[in-house]
């Protein structure tokens, strides 16, 4: 009997692998909050575009074209719709992987003869970029590499079926203002080539990215490694790097008679307001190459020399284990909603210097570093690892959700998610019946569908709130019966 | 807002609310009177009814001068969601002497019902009158 025991407690012990990653504690358990976060969260973005924007489609902008397609251009059915089924794959891509995800990790029992191939083993360090970085590091580069392929996937498929002048970030590029309100100087072949140019590379590097890190050396203790806020100034500065170079090829395209000549662009001459918008942006671009620079000095030693405090606190607030959790998740949920959400805007509508752009970057950044913060602290020096070590201190706890066996931790993670998850739908609800109340008020022919739209999305939403209350139900006892 | 509909939905909540705490009670092995568990959920859905008026009619009067759109969802979302089941909580460990762990996911169950009574009311009201204004 003692035996089997031994047996069991092993195989449990097992490291767990994902997308051929080894994973100890701590990544499994920030694995299994993003997959249970994309699990709740992407049905209703799916609901949206489906209910939404392809009855849009199907209801609306169809029939309006139907009714006189001389009226329009002749590829501007595909140019409305390709979006959205963009969109619905990339959505369905996203929710496959963090099913597959949660599977695994809940399932897992002994994941070493279920392995096809190579597994990539911890106890290594990855030069990604110039970077010395650690075998966590590299998973988060992983998964943001695979979140940044769709995103750029996504925007390149759209430039590409939508050659038209937008109001996004990346177009908003080659416009060159003369200082003068609503008046810029571009060329057509800049606006629609320069976006593209610039997608591209952002998905080579992720590419690049993708392949890179699961590549690596055998972990040397005397090797220091890359501190976590580094990496993060390093992606912000190489991203607004080649966003910079991009204006800075569109100035010299359009004010250097040579450069204009060459690539077939009609030359105009430059006024001082846009020769200052030059040395500024060139100014800037000193700054993020000296950020990036910066972030390859900033390196600390292996995590394991290090001595981890036992005192957790986040402002002023006592962290125990499941607190730590529910702040992690929470933190985890709303920086990837508002950074996605934020994201999307500007990239589609935020230009250069609008309105949109400032007020979308003075929300996103204080939330961002709000969310940051907590993130880092219980991440930082293997904290989190020990933590989920003192949850999993006593074993009699066991409950199951939909089929799925659930350890304690796995309940005080689920539940920590769900919390943040609440609050978060109850606003999308509420926000629903404000939208239908607003877009019902003078309804016309085509704008019907929304009658059928919005119950639609509320019946999702209800749904997936009746969801959380089941979750809330089965997990609530993991909190109420421990030390 | 319309008081006949939030009338409507006070009513319902109370009548499902009973419902749903004696089924919580029998499943706890708590045995408490008919009337203490009326008195709880009258209690607690009277005082959130109120709120909701008073903090209805001061909303209405900033959102036509003010027009802070942003913040009336997330207003709303602190009245009707962790206003509500703070209160809830409250007046139940006074009510039940009992633990406020206890109490959580009967709450939730009452406050998620209560959204979605909500949502299908300004449905049936919403969707009749948009076609009744639409083929006039």
């Amino acid at each position: 009997m003692e035996v089997k025991e031994k047996q069991e407690s092993h195989l449990n012990d097992s490291p767990m692998t994902l997308f051929r990653f080894e994973l100890n504690r701590s990544q499994t358990s920030l694995f299994l909050i993003l997959s249970f976060i994309g699990i709740f969260m992407l049905p209703f973005t799916l609901a949206g575009e489906i209910f939404i924007n392809l009855f849009q489609f199907l209801f609306h902008i169809l029939p309006a074209y139907l009714s006189g397609p001389y009226h329009y251009h002749e590829d501007y059915l595909i140019y409305n719709f390709f979006p959205i089924l963009i969109r619905i794959i990339i959505y369905t891509i996203f929710l496959i992987l963090s099913i597959h995800a949660l599977r695994k990790i809940l399932r897992h029992k002994n994941v070493k003869h279920k392995v096809k191939g190579k597994t990539i083993h911890q106890e290594r360090i990855v030069n990604w970029l110039g970077l010395k970085i650690s075998h966590g590091q590299s998973l988060f580069i992983f998964s943001a590499s695979l979140a940044g392929i769709f995103f750029t996937v996504q925007h390149f498929l759209e430039y590409l079926l939508y050659p038209f002048f937008g109001f996004g970030l990346l177009e908003s590029i080659c416009w060159i203002s003369n200082g003068f309100p609503s008046q810029s100087t571009t060329d057509v072949n800049l606006a629609q080539n320069v976006p593209l140019a610039i997608t591209a590379i952002f998905f080579l590097l992720c590419l690049y990215s993708l392949f890179i890190v699961r590549r690596g050396k055998p972990l040397n203790p005397s090797k220091k490694i890359t501190k976590n806020y580094s990496i993060l100034v390093f992606i912000v500065s190489i991203v607004v790097f080649v966003l910079l170079s991009a204006r800075i090829f569109c100035h010299l395209a359009l004010f250097n008679y040579e450069i204009s000549s060459l690539l077939g662009i009609s030359y105009n001459a430059p006024n001082p307001y846009q020769n200052e918008d030059f040395i500024i942006t060139i100014s800037f671009l000193c700054i993020c190459l000296a950020l990036m620079i910066t972030s390859f000095f900033l390196k600390e030693q292996n995590y394991k020399e290090m001595k981890t405090s036992d005192e957790l606190s986040w402002l002023q607030v006592k962290l125990t284990p499941h607190r730590t959790i529910i702040l992690l998740s929470s933190a985890l949920l709303y920086i990837i909603f508002f950074t996605d959400y934020y994201l999307t805007m500007i990239f589609l509508y935020g230009g250069l210097g609008s309105n949109y752009f400032k007020s979308s970057f003075i929300i996103l950044i204080p939330i961002i570093l709000f969310c940051y913060y907590p993130i880092g602290k219980i991440l930082k020096n293997n904290r989190f690892e020990n933590i989920i070590k003192n949850i999993d201190n006593s074993r009699e706890f066991k409950t199951n959700w939909f089929k799925f066996d659930l350890t304690r931790t796995n309940s005080v993670i689920l539940l920590s998610v769900i919390s943040g998850l609440v609050g978060l739908y109850i606003y999308q609800l509420l926000l629903m019946n404000l939208y239908a109340q607003a877009f019902l008020q003078e309804p016309y022919s085509l704008n019907l569908y929304m009658l059928f739209s919005f119950p639609a999305m509320t019946v999702i939403i209800c749904l997936i709130l009746v969801v959380i209350v089941y979750t809330i139900k089965k997990t609530l006892p993991s909190i109420k019966f421990s030390k | 807002m319309d008081i006949i509909t939030e009338l409507l939905r006070y009513i319902i909540i109370i009548i499902i609310g009973i419902i749903l705490i004696k089924w919580y009670e029998r499943k706890k092995g708590w045995v408490f009177r008919f009337r203490i568990s009326l008195y709880f959920i009258l209690c607690w859905r009277t005082v959130i009814f109120l709120i909701l008026i008073i903090m209805n009619l001061i909303l209405d009067l900033f959102f036509e001068s003010f027009q802070f759109y942003i913040f009336y969802p997330i207003i709303l979302v602190i009245i009707t969601f962790f206003i509500n089941i703070f209160l809830g909580v409250k007046i139940f460990k006074f009510v039940y002497k009992q633990n406020a762990q206890e109490s959580l996911v009967i709450i939730l169950i009452i406050v998620i019902i209560e959204l979605i009574i909500e949502s299908i009311l300004f449905y049936i009201i919403l969707i009749p009158e948009t076609l009744k204004w639409f083929y006039s």
